[in-house]
């Protein structure tokens, strides 16, 4: 059905049609943009901050990972409850065995004693 | 049809063409700019940059309070974006924000609109279009007639005035009207009937 005030409509149409001016146009084209690139901005830094943050705890678990491993490989005679497993199976290789006063030595040397 | 095919570059799907309108619909425009695209906001504004200037124009009818009102809306939709949901029309959104910018301003100035209150208050010739009748700028029977339009339009009461402006300009339904201006479906049709008799009465005495 068509709208029965279309010609006043039309007549409207046709007025005078002022436009904002060329300035005013740009102070809101340059508003919104500024809003949006803000925003990109803090997203942006949000996720640098994440990744850093996911980042710091992955370097601590590795390199804590990396002290224990580099520790009961070099200086067996710190570690708890481990030491003595490692020097035998070190030992065992030269033929000295537990019972030998060489084992006793250096068990004794690696645990400070 | 192979030829037409091949003169065209490609043929395009019915579903490719609606995809096409869709995406460049007021609403999805605005999810667009919601999404952070300054390009969609940039269409936006150019498609109601006009019809938004127009209806404060007419409504407040004044140059400063215009431009004041015309941006503090465009700033609104700027920083509400994140809130924004398509429930509605664009268009009615935008308008909406429009109306509660200009009732604020009335507010501030203490000013009832006129045809509510006293009417005391004589609006200035903001862009001066009623001083153009008859101006030698306006040489075609559609000036004059345009003109006489305008006249009768600024002479209504304000919230018939505003009542057609948002039909005219936003392109808003009665039930849409009703809405924004917070009255019944019945006050919003006989609002925008007086305005569009008076109009019409106007335009018949000046032809």
């Amino acid at each position: 059905m068509s709208d029965p005030d279309a010609d006043l409509l039309a007549a409207y149409e046709r007025a005078h049609r002022p436009l904002p001016d060329a300035a005013l146009d740009a102070a809101i084209l340059r508003a919104a943009a500024r809003t949006v690139r803000l925003r990109a901005l803090q997203r942006r830094l949000c996720t640098a901050a994440a990744v850093a943050g996911v980042g710091a705890i992955l370097w601590i678990g590795i390199d804590r990972d990396q002290k224990r491993t580099g520790e009961s490989a070099q200086d067996f005679g710190m570690l708890e409850g481990r030491s003595r497993a490692f020097l035998l199976r070190r030992t065992a290789d030269a033929g000295i065995g537990p019972g030998s006063m060489s084992f006793v030595q250096i068990e004794r040397s690696s645990e400070g004693r | 049809m192979g030829t037409i095919a091949a003169a065209a570059g490609r043929m395009y799907s019915y579903g490719e063409i609606q995809r096409d309108c869709d995406a460049n619909a007021d609403e999805q425009l605005m999810l667009r700019y919601q999404r952070g695209d300054e390009e969609a906001f940039r269409i936006l504004y150019g498609r109601y940059k006009g019809r938004l200037f127009r209806f404060i124009l007419r409504l407040t009818h004044d140059a400063t309070t215009t431009e004041e009102v015309f941006q503090e809306t465009w700033l609104g939709v700027i920083s509400s974006r994140t809130r924004y949901r398509p429930e509605a029309r664009f268009s009615t959104y935008l308008f909406g924000i429009a109306h509660n910018r200009v009732s604020d301003h009335w507010r501030k100035q203490r000013r009832s609109p006129r045809g509510v209150a006293d009417g005391t208050d004589e609006p200035s010739d903001a862009e001066g279009e009623t001083s153009r009748i008859g101006s030698p700028h306006a040489t075609t029977m559609n000036s004059y007639l345009g003109d006489a339009l305008l006249r009768a339009l600024y002479e209504l009461p304000d919230a018939q005035r505003e009542a057609f402006l948002m039909k005219a300009e936003g392109g808003l339904s009665i039930e849409e009207i009703s809405q924004l201006t917070g009255v019944g479906r019945e006050t919003a049709k006989s609002r925008l009937r007086y305005a569009m008799e008076r109009l019409r009465s106007a335009l018949e005495a000046w032809r």
